[in-house]
């Protein structure tokens, strides 16, 4: 478009400088045409991320929704210049409708609403309305102000369960230093670059992220408050000199409807004299890629998850774990509950590098364990594993829902919760999802002990980690570096379950370990995704050569060779939900700014009022500025004659085609462009421009032959959805085309929208290209994407880089000398006419395939 | 198989227990009025007593702690919705053979049930 604005200031220049009130239009038009390319742009990638297709964090739909708002502004304004008293109500239905867009923006935020620091009188605010620290009992019911993890463990203290004394450093302090070194603006630019898409770039983006965060200040005041808090803790410490502390992120949501279990950062013994360093490297570890890949999948914004930090004093752990209140027993109906133990701190247990100690026990106290596995070194008592019971009993029955509770043994055999959260339950398998049956494997015909023939077991009695079903290739994870470059929908085969694997959960069918547990974060964070994953196969590496089709049956704990239609039935269930939750989640943003309602320009609805969306307005003025610009305008409104160019002269030819064409200079013969009182329309030989004469080449003299009144379809209905150009009669649907000598801008219209072609055609290869466009079009959705599907298919094959989004093909040929630009236009101009044919025709994609090759097979000179 | 009261201030709680270990095989009374069901181990030899924590006049414990009276042999399952510290501290200390907590799956209270009784 840049290049479009170049070319037509040039003539703007040159032809209405005698007539300052049509030049004045005239630019207003190439500057509506700018803008209506910027609004389709942000439409075309909102529309992306509604759908799904693309995971941005919410700092960019906003950041979208902004730019959308300011292009679809700048549309409006300039239609008003081109008709200055024109389209009453048109400013006030932008007006309404930026308001609910803008509505819509801030009501995606609601955890944020109770921001406790007043927007000004200074940078803290008032410190007894947001306190910088709070003792961890009042962190009670405020997880906006401590935390998740805080307000949780509040609770457990309330329970009367031992947690050790904490001090939460709050939200507001969170914010505060956010203010004071100005990074909400700065971590925004990065944040709306962020796009699970493009996983290459979300490393740098978040180590800027990071350095911003480390780089900042920390306010002397929040500094003072910190230290202070570190000192009162690490003097309750019996050690001499003070005791050292744990310092644990506390984000708001996390340990809530949502985990993010392990994605954060805790720090384990911090000296106190270090708490301000420590306190900036855990809200840093906010934008470690892994939880910012997290939270954006999880649909969460940034300033909706703000980080609280709960620093607590280190316990001299004798041994330390997880449990889980609620899991099912493989081998024993009913529930029951599971203790995990590790000596030492459990820090190994929960980053998936160690095998625990694991017991089942019943969910009744006195304790009774079912059954043990697993690590030495771990011995715990009868007493402590009936309080490990009731502990997990009462913090379910509390918190109302299967819990996981970090837990600490210290030296003298008391024990403390450290933490307790929702435990992501297994999903109930469906009906029929019990029967596996994988494909024969590839050269593979042994028997096997799976009791199913023709499915070869690789590996079996693997531990269930999150249970499920997923089939792909086999890729070997080689270093936590090469996790963006995990290919999609292989099967990731990995030493340990570390948890920065959550960044790929989306991307891969299953995950194979050779060791990790179900306590591990990752397993957390597998089971809330729904992804299958196994651990526990030891020759990991030998049995599952990178590339084997393999499918894991996690919750049968085993690996069987090849892969079965039936199997990927889960994974399609995944999407699907996924898909659901998009939708229902972006509804509301979707109706403001997309959804195009206002399709038809003759329906009485066709006016500002009827306008819903920013999408319709774009539609709305870009209709009428044609309108005003080849001056169709005047058969509407008997006053507003000769606003219009005036100069738009109808193309006269045989086809069944409305097309007026705008000189700029050049484009027609000086005796069919001139010679006043003369008939407006003009022979097609009167055409001088060398794009339109080629462009004219492919939709006349090509041997393609037009659509006629035969067709055995309903022609008022395909009238009603097709192409407008192929309408004789109805000014209101004609296309046009500006032309000069070495250039064409065509606007061919379609019911829904417009195929836009701008083409520079020159002596100098460097300056010229052939831009083109197809958006929309009526018909049934399944219809229009073949459609784009075929026009992709031969604009590819033809040297076009061609992009699509949504229902939008863009096609450019760049820097191509005067032949081959030739050889494109003529290309076109038979597509144009070709996927006029097409419209209700198309029934599957090899038929598109196959109407491409023929099309493409074709001359396209003249027969 | 063993003779077994019911105890639960909320009729329909009892009457499902009744049900689901009478299909055991176990003789099995169950009672709303803490009363009836101390008047009943009275006057018949009991195997186990199931009580909810909460009754109408009387905590659960209590009554453990009466039946314990009447007749030690009498094993006891406490039952209740809002587990806690103390009522868990308690109810094994009065000498009950287990807590468990409601809502309770139908395997579990099976299995339970069959714990205390070999016990």
């Amino acid at each position: 478009m840049g290049q479009l604005t170049q070319t037509l200031s040039r003539w703007g220049q040159a032809l209405f400088a005698p007539a300052e009130r049509l030049r004045k239009r005239y630019e207003a038009f190439k500057a509506l045409l700018a803008a209506d390319e910027a609004s389709l742009l942000l439409v075309a990638e909102l529309e992306e991320i509604f759908a799904g297709a693309r995971q941005v964090d919410p700092a960019r739909t906003r950041w979208l929704c902004g730019q959308l708002t300011e292009a679809v502004g700048e549309v409006v304004e300039r239609l008003l210049a081109m008709h200055p008293g024109g389209y009453a109500g048109l400013s006030e239905a932008f007006a309404r409708i930026r308001a609910r867009v803008q509505a819509c923006v801030q009501a995606r935020l609601p955890l944020c609403s109770a921001s406790p620091l007043p927007d000004s009188g200074g940078p803290l605010g008032s410190p007894c309305l947001s306190p910088l620290v709070l003792p961890l009992a009042q962190a009670l019911g405020r997880p906006e102000l401590a935390g998740g993890k805080a307000a949780n463990l509040a609770a457990v203290q309330k329970a009367g369960l031992r947690v050790p004394p904490g001090l939460v450093i709050t939200t507001a302090a969170f914010r505060a230093f956010l203010d004071t070194g100005r990074l909400r603006p700065r971590l925004d630019r990065l944040l709306r670059q962020v796009d699970l898409s493009r996983p290459e770039r979300l490393g740098p983006l978040c180590a800027g992220m990071r350095a911003l965060v480390l780089g900042a200040k920390v306010p002397e005041v929040l500094a003072q408050a910190l230290r202070e808090a570190a000192d009162a803790l690490s003097q309750q410490s019996s050690e001499p000199g003070g005791g050292l502390l744990a310092v644990r992120s506390s984000a708001v949501g996390e340990d809530g409807e949502l985990s993010f279990a392990g994605q954060y950062a805790s720090e384990l013994n911090v000296p106190p004299e270090d708490i301000v360093d420590a306190y900036r490297r855990v809200v840093a570890a906010k934008y470690r890629t892994r939880a910012v890949t997290y939270r954006v999948r999880c649909g969460l914004p940034d300033d909706g998850a703000p980080m609280a930090v709960l620093l607590l004093p280190m316990i001299g752990a004798a041994s330390a774990g997880v449990l889980h209140s609620s899991d099912n027993h493989p081998a024993q109906a009913g529930k029951c509950l599971s203790v995990f133990a590790l000596p030492g701190l459990g820090e190994a247990l929960v980053s998936g590098s160690a095998e625990p100690w694991v017991a089942r026990l019943a969910r009744r106290l006195p304790a009774q364990v079912l059954d043990v596995s697993g690590g030495a070194g771990v011995g715990l008592g009868q007493t402590v594993l009936s309080e490990l019971v009731l502990t997990g009993l009462v913090l379910e029955s509390m918190f109302g829902r299967p819990q996981e509770v970090e837990w600490a043994l210290d030296q003298e055999g008391r024990l403390f919760v450290l933490q307790s959260r929702a435990h992501s339950a297994a999903p109930e398998p469906l009906p029929g999802e019990e029967v596996v049956r994988p494909d024969r494997a590839q050269g593979s015909c042994g028997p096997d002990d799976s009791g199913e023939p023709g499915a070869q077991t690789l590996a079996a009695g693997l531990s269930l980690v999150a249970p499920g079903r997923g089939c792909g290739p086999i890729h070997h994870l080689a270093a936590e570096a090469e996790i963006p470059r995990i290919p999609t929908g292989c099967v990731l085969a990995v030493d340990t379950l570390t948890p920065a694997l959550a960044r790929c959960v989306d991307r891969v069918a299953a995950v194979a370990a050779r060791s990790g547990s179900r306590a591990s974060h990752f397993a957390s964070v597998a089971r809330e995704a729904g992804l299958p994953v196994v651990s526990g196969l030891e020759d990991l590496r030998a049995r599952l050569p990178e590339g084997l089709l393999v499918t894991v049956d996690a919750t049968g704990g085993r690996i069987l060779a090849g892969c079965a239609q039936a199997l990927l039935e889960g994974p399609r269930r995944r999407q699907d939900e996924e898909r659901q939750r998009l939708a229902e989640r972006f509804a509301d943003l979707a109706r403001q700014t997309c959804h195009l309602t206002l399709t038809d320009p003759e329906a009485p609805d066709f006016a500002p009022e009827g306008c819903a969306s920013l999408h319709d307005l774009v539609r709305f003025c870009h209709e009428k500025a044609v309108a005003e610009m080849v001056g169709l305008g005047q058969a509407e409104d008997s006053d507003r004659s000769g606003r219009g160019l005036g100069k738009a002269r109808r193309l006269r030819s045989d086809l069944p085609l409305s097309l007026y064409l705008l000189d700029l200079g050049g484009g027609l013969e000086p005796t069919a462009a001139s010679g006043p009182g003369r008939v407006n329309d003009i022979a097609p030989e009167g055409i001088a421009s060398l794009p339109m004469q080629a462009l004219w080449q492919g939709l006349a003299l090509s041997g393609e032959s037009w659509q006629d009144t035969g067709l055995s379809c309903d022609w008022q209905e395909f009238d009603r959805i097709s192409a407008g150009i192929f309408r004789k009669d109805s000014r209101l649907l004609a296309s046009y085309a500006l032309l000069s000598a070495d250039y064409l801008h065509l606007l061919v219209r379609f019911g829904y929208h417009f195929a836009v072609l701008d083409s520079l055609c020159g002596p100098r290869a460097e300056a010229n290209y052939v831009a083109f466009r197809f958006k929309g079009g009526g018909g049934l959705p399944e219809q229009r994407r073949l459609r784009i599907g075929f026009i992709n298919h031969v604009l590819t094959s033809s040297g076009f880089v061609v992009r699509v989004r949504g229902d939008m093909l863009d096609a450019r040929l760049s820097r191509a000398e005067a032949g081959a630009v030739r050889r494109a236009l003529i290309l076109l101009g038979r597509l144009l006419v070709r996927t006029q044919r097409m419209d209700t025709g198309l029934a599957d994609e090899g038929q598109a395939a196959r109407l491409a090759e023929d099309f493409l097979s074709a001359s396209g000179e003249a027969p | 198989m063993a003779t077994i009261i019911v105890l639960d201030d909320v009729a329909d709680a009892a009457i499902m227990i009744k049900r689901i270990l009478s299909r055991q095989g176990h003789m099995v009374e169950a009672f709303t009025e803490e009363q009836q069901a101390i008047d009943f181990v009275r006057k018949n030899p009991v195997d186990l007593a199931i009580l909810d924590m909460k009754l109408l006049k009387m905590t659960g414990v209590e009554v453990l702690e009466e039946l314990k009276k009447i007749s030690p042999s009498t094993k006891g399952i406490m039952l209740t919705g809002y587990p806690t510290l103390e009522t868990a501290k308690q109810a094994l200390e009065f000498g009950a053979a287990a807590y468990c907590v409601k809502p309770i799956d139908r395997a579990e209270l099976e299995s339970t049930v069959a714990a205390v009784l070999k016990a």
